[in-house]
Order: C-alpha cells, then sequence, then structure tokens
C-alpha cells in the first residue's frame, strides 16, 4: 500500500468522522491547558528570576555591629559612633563586600523639581558606587568621592498604570542630561524647612532593568549621609534617645554567589544576626511548584488514560469498517497505519487550533488586560516560550498517539471473523 | 454414527478453481469441543452458482469463510487454483484475497462514512494492477452496470437495502475476482429485490465467475447449478440440472 493512499484514506476516515465535536472539544481543552500551564511555568520562572536578579536585598546581608552589646550608658555617643564606623570599615575592607551603611542610610523619598501636570515631582534617592551602580546608558558613572552628582531613569514616569502612559507625561533623561536639579527632603511646614540640594544628572540607566520604584536616582553615598543626618539632626534635637540607639548595619555583596562566603567571614569576625536581607519566599514557591505539579500530574493521567480511553471507544465502532479493509486484502499493518495516521492528523490539526487560540488569547490577555500588561511591563515581555509548545507537543500529541500504538496492533490482529461480527 | 452421502462433483469444461480435501473444522472453547465441519470434500468450478443451504447454526458461515481465506480449516487441505494454502503466510494469504475474492454479507457491511463510488474503490486502493487515477472511474462504471449511476455519491444510510447490496457487489468485483462468496445476501432484502440480487449473481457467473451463496431462501435453488446442503456437519449435494 502506497504512502499517498494510506494519507488519503486516513484523511477521508478522520473528516467523515461522525459526533467529532465533543471529542476534539476535550482534545482542544487539554492542548490548551497544558499550554498555559507549561506557559505560565516559564513566565513565574523568569519572574522569579528577574526579582533575585534585580532585587539588591538578595545580595545584601543585614547584621549587628560588634558594639551591639556593649551597655549604652557606660560609653558616650560618640564613642558608640566611633566603635560602629570601624565595624563598617571593617567590613568595608572585606573581599566581595562593595557597600555597607547604616539602616537609614540606603534611599530616602524627596520632592525634586521633576514636576509637570501628571507628575508630582517625588523622586526616590539611593546611594550608589562604582560597583552597585547599574549599567549606564548615557552619560557617565560617578565616584564615591564626588559629590552632588546623579543618575536618573531614562524617563520620568508618573505613577500610572504603565499602558495608560502618554508620551506628554513622561520626562525624557535625554532633555536633563548635564543639568542640574533640586530636591527638598524632610517635612517642610511652616517651622521647618526641610534639606535642599542641588544635584548634576551626569548619567542615565534603564529602570526596567532595575526592582526600582518609578523615578529612582542614584546619589553618593557622601551625599546620602550628609542629607539624611542632616535630617535626623534637625528632627532628634529635642530627643537624644533616638540617636543612641544600636543601628542595624548593610553589606551588600557583588553577587548572591558569594554572599554564604561572606556571611562566614563575617561570623569569624563576631558579628552578629547576620542575616540574608531577602530571600525567596519559600511559601509561595512551594505553592507555585505544588501546583504546577497537580495540574500537569491530572493532564498526564488524562492524556495517558482517558484520552485513549476514549479514542479506543470510538475505535469501537469502526471494527466493522477495519474488518472490510481486511476482508479486502488490507494487510494488518496497512490498517494500523491509516487509523494511527488518522489520529496522528486528528491530533495534530487539533493542537494547531488549540495554539492558535492559545496565543490570540494570550495576546489579548497582554494588551487588555491590567494584570497581564503588568507582568509584561515588568518581565520585558511576557512570552510564550518554545518548551512550552515543545513540552504540550509532547503531552498532547506524542503521548496519546504512542499510548494507541498497542491498541491499534491488536485491533488489526483480531480476527476478521470476529470484527465483522455476527450478520446483524 | 450415520452415514452420509458425499458427492464430489467434476465438470469437464470449466476451471477447478477451489478443492476442500477432507475438511474438518471445530471450535474449542472453556475446553469443549464444537464439531461444525467434517470431512468436506468438494470441488468449485469456474462459471457456475452453487446454492448452500442448511438450517441456522449448520456451519453455513464457517464453510464460506474457511473459502474465503477469513478462517482456516482446522485439519484438512484447501487448494486454491493448485496451490495448498496451508504453505501460505498472512500476508500471501491477504494478496490471495484481495485478487481472487470478492464478498457479500448480509448486512452489506458498507462502510457508512465513505459515499457510494468510495466504498468500491476500498479494494482497488491495495491493487497495484489498478492505477490510481482509473479508480474512480472504474467503481463509477461498475455501480452504472449494476443500475445504480444515480447513486454514486450517495451515503450508504441513504441507499435502500437492495441499493446497499448492489453497492456491496459492485465493491466485491472490483479487483474483478474469479470467485464471489455471499453469506445470506438477500437475507435483510424482500422477495422482489432478492430476485435482482439473484439475477446479477447468476449473470456474473455467466460470465465466467465461481458464484458461492449461502442463503435460506427456497429461491436461490431456480438459480443455482448446484445446491449443497449441510446436514449433521456433512456437505450433502445435488445438482439442479
Ligand atoms: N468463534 C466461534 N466459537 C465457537 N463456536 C462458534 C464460533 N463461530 C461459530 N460457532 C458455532 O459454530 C456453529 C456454526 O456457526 P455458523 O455461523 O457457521 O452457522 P450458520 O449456518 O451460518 O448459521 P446461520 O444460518 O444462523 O447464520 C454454531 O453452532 C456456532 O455456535
Ligand atoms: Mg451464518
Amino acid at each position: 500500500m502506497q504512502i499517498k493512499d494510506n494519507f488519503k484514506l486516513a484523511l477521508l476516515v478522520l473528516l467523515r468522522e461522525k459526533r467529532k465535536i465533543i471529542y476534539s472539544g476535550i482534545i482542544l481543552l487539554f492542548v490548551i491547558l497544558s499550554l498555559s500551564l507549561f506557559v505560565y511555568r516559564f513566565n513565574t520562572n523568569k519572574m522569579m528570576e528577574y526579582s533575585i536578579k534585580n532585587n539588591i536585598g538578595f545580595n545584601t546581608l543585614t547584621f549587628l555591629p560588634r558594639s551591639s552589646n556593649v551597655n549604652t550608658d557606660e560609653v558616650t555617643k560618640e564613642e558608640l559612633n566611633e566603635m560602629i564606623e570601624s565595624d563598617i570599615i571593617d567590613t568595608k575592607n572585606l573581599d566581595r563586600v562593595v557597600d555597607v551603611y547604616r539602616s537609614g542610610y540606603y534611599d530616602f523619598v524627596a520632592i525634586s523639581d521633576f514636576k509637570n501636570d501628571f507628575l508630582d515631582g517625588t523622586i526616590t534617592l539611593i546611594r550608589g558606587n562604582e560597583n552597585t551602580l547599574p549599567d549606564i546608558v548615557a552619560g557617565r558613572p560617578f565616584n564615591s568621592d564626588e559629590s552632588g552628582v546623579a543618575i536618573c531613569p531614562l524617563h520620568f514616569y508618573p505613577n500610572f498604570e504603565p499602558r495608560q502612559i502618554k508620551k506628554e507625561y513622561v520626562i525624557n533623561g535625554y532633555d536633563l542630561i548635564n543639568k542640574s536639579f533640586n530636591i527638598t527632603y524632610g517635612i517642610s511646614d511652616e517651622n521647618t524647612e526641610g534639606y535642599t540640594k542641588t544635584f548634576k544628572i551626569v548619567g542615565l540607566y534603564d529602570s526596567s532593568k532595575r526592582f526600582n520604584d518609578n523615578g529612582t536616582c542614584y546619589i553618593s553615598e557622601k551625599d546620602i549621609v550628609e542629607i539624611v543626618s542632616n535630617e535626623k539632626n534637625a528632627t532628634s534635637n529635642n530627643n537624644s534617645m533616638l540617636n543612641y540607639g544600636i543601628p542595624v548595619l548593610y553589606a551588600v555583596v557583588d553577587d548572591k554567589e558569594n554572599i554564604n562566603d561572606v556571611k562566614e567571614q563575617m561570623e569569624e569576625m563576631n558579628f552578629s544576626n547576620i542575616e540574608i536581607a531577602s530571600v525567596i519566599d519559600t511559601d509561595m514557591v512551594n505553592t507555585i511548584y505544588i501546583s504546577f505539579i497537580s495540574v500537569f500530574v491530572i493532564i498526564l493521567i488524562s492524556v495517558i488514560i482517558i484520552l485513549p480511553a476514549y479514542t479506543k471507544w470510538r475505535l469501537k465502532s469502526e471494527e466493522r469498517n477495519i474488518g472490510i479493509l481486511r476482508v479486502c486484502g488490507y494487510l494488518e499493518k496497512d490498517v494500523c497505519k491509516i487509523y494511527l495516521l488518522k489520529i496522528l492528523m486528528q491530533y495534530i490539526i487539533l493542537y494547531c487550533i488549540g495554539l492558535l487560540f492559545f496565543i490570540c488569547v494570550f495576546v489579548f490577555l497582554k494588551e487588555n488586560v491590567q494584570v497581564f500588561i503588568n507582568f509584561d511591563y515588568m518581565l520585558g515581555g511576557l512570552k510564550i516560550n518554545f518548551g512550552a509548545i515543545l513540552f504540550s507537543i509532547l503531552i498532547n500529541v506524542c503521548l496519546p498517539v504512542l499510548v494507541m500504538i498497542p491498541y491499534l496492533r491488536k485491533l488489526s490482529k483480531m480476527t476478521i471473523v470476529s470484527l465483522i461480527g455476527e450478520n446483524d | 454414527m450415520k452415514e452420509k452421502k458425499k458427492e464430489k462433483v467434476h465438470l469437464r469444461d470449466k476451471r477447478k478453481v477451489i478443492s476442500l480435501i477432507n475438511v474438518n473444522k471445530s471450535y474449542t472453547t472453556k475446553e469443549k469441543e464444537i464439531k461444525v465441519l467434517s470431512n468436506i470434500n468438494v470441488d468449485f468450478y469456474s462459471g457456475t452458482f452453487y446454492a448452500i443451504m442448511g438450517h441456522s447454526g449448520s456451519g453455513k458461515s464457517t464453510l464460506i469463510n474457511i473459502l474465503g481465506l477469513l478462517d482456516i480449516p482446522s485439519s484438512g487441505n484447501y487448494i486454491l487454483f493448485g496451490n495448498d494454502i496451508r504453505k501460505h503466510n498472512d500476508i500471501e494469504l491477504s494478496l490471495m484475497r484481495m485478487k481472487n475474492f470478492g464478498f457479500i454479507f448480509q448486512n452489506y457491511c458498507l462502510n457508512n462514512n465513505l459515499k457510494a463510488y468510495e466504498n468500491v474503490m476500498v479494494p482497488m486502493v491495495i491493487n497495484k494492477s489498478i492505477n490510481a487515477h482509473s479508480r474512480k472511474k472504474k467503481a463509477i462504471s461498475l455501480l452504472e452496470q449494476l443500475g445504480l449511476k444515480e447513486r454514486i455519491d450517495h451515503f450508504p444510510t441513504k441507499l435502500s437495502g437492495g441499493e446497499q447490496q448492489r453497492v456491496a457487489i459492485a465493491r466485491a468485483l472490483a479487483n474483478n475476482p474469479d470467485i464471489i462468496l455471499a453469506d445470506e445476501p438477500t437475507g435483510n432484502l424482500d422477495t422482489e429485490t432478492e430476485k435482482v440480487i439473484f439475477e446479477l449473481l447468476k449473470t456474473l457467473s455467466k460470465n465466467g465467475k465461481c458464484i458461492i451463496v449461502v442463503s435460506h431462501s427456497e429461491l436461490v435453488k431456480k438459480y443455482a447449478d448446484y445446491v449443497y446442503t449441510i446436514e449433521n456437519n456433512f456437505l450433502v449435494g445435488e445438482s439442479c440440472k
């Protein structure tokens, strides 16, 4: 029997098959379900990698200074301060440590003059140095000795949902490079005036590559310390207790791979309560993983048991037709090939329809539904990955067809008399 | 044990197509052996119309299935055109079935998902001597010869019993076999239609085909050249002419 004829017959059997709507619907459902599952898995993984990569908390250790067990009644504020400073210097000298600071000296929110009808001027300022600054897209980075310099995002967006942002809302960073701006920090009312400082924008970075708030600028350590301590002094004049507390310290490590090495070294140096600032929420990860596995198992069982059982049941009504083929002289392998091809074509066609439908829904969601728009924006594109397509083909086409092969062989090997059945 | 008269028929002017020599058939079910056919000795010739009769359960279908290579004898020899079929494997038997036999069943056994002409084309697909382009033409011409010119594109479910059986006859003739086997071809048809079918089969036998028909109908005796009856597992023959 020629391959061409095999195809023709298989196609004919497939096209003329009756009551295939429900059956096709079930197969389609599984195709869409497994595609959703694998795409979901891929994107949550990407999401997790993204947050680990871009959240500096995963590279940061919190710890208490060695002076934490000192009785604060016995030392002066200045002595304590000196002890803490020496702790900071010691840890800064460690290999792999790129920055060390006291709590409260990492970032602050201030009012800038980046204002328009949609932007209220609120920006976040974060400490940065040669080692911790993000990649510079335009202009230059600064070094720790500099003061009054800032690295700003490419664009200042209003705090709207990304898709609602229009061009006129946005302040373009390129227009600001090498220009100066003022920020005011601290409560400014009738009694107190906020602390004001001028910065020159020396460089720009791509804010979508960092886990930052909108409108976050990097400034040097010197400036952060200057502004924050000034504010602290201003507000704590009447309340010296505040300054007497022992601050938590933060050490930023160049790479999260090295964070445990640094932690060990610091333990040897008698620092206490050393913890990684951000850890992956294992409960959430487990929930995602367990839900993934359970849906996967359900799909797998269905594909291996339910679909073939249903296909077999449908093939039962084909027994007589198979018998006729055998009567006419078709070989067992001819019959096997025809029906296998038929099933294969059916699954492939339904897979393609399912995939097309899935892509349409996916694109629609990405363009129109807020949750998906946000994820799309954050991840730089929600994607249907090639792996998801490959796996769903394996699960929804290869597997059910493979499972059918032994049954088809059995069917074609049945005696012709029993296939044709009793004359009714 | 009752001795049954066994008769061997010889016709000199016609070609011998099938010989059964001492053929026995029994089924074994759960330690019980059911003997269906005993010591069958019979020859079938081309250009002859044979009727096989007998009461229900006597083994008519069993015999015709053996003749059509759908089943194998428990013992004895089956000689088809001088070849002992025991020497052939399943693949060769399938090929022999395709070349030499046309089958007609009581319930027509048409594929209801295929149109009339497609049903007729089914046996041609595996016949290498029929060119793929001429299959449809040949199928249509066969249907036309059987008076189904207007029914070529119809599905079997839209045809009457007689029409369906004529499609089945066209399919049996698709590869131009020498032997047509029919198991109660008129069992589901009225007397008028039955006559039409027997008439058709008669014409085929006159054109040189060996026609073997299992039937309950007394009418078949009018058309048959030979009538065999299965009685108590034995085949008893009588000539009608
Ligand atoms: N596969 C089988 N296993 C066991 N017994 C069988 C089998 N096939 C047929 N028989 C038995 O063999 C006997 C002959 O059956 P067969 O079908 O040949 O009868 P028949 O003459 O065609 O009857 P009918 O006129 O009702 O069609 C019956 O008693 C039947 O029960
Ligand atoms: Mg019968």
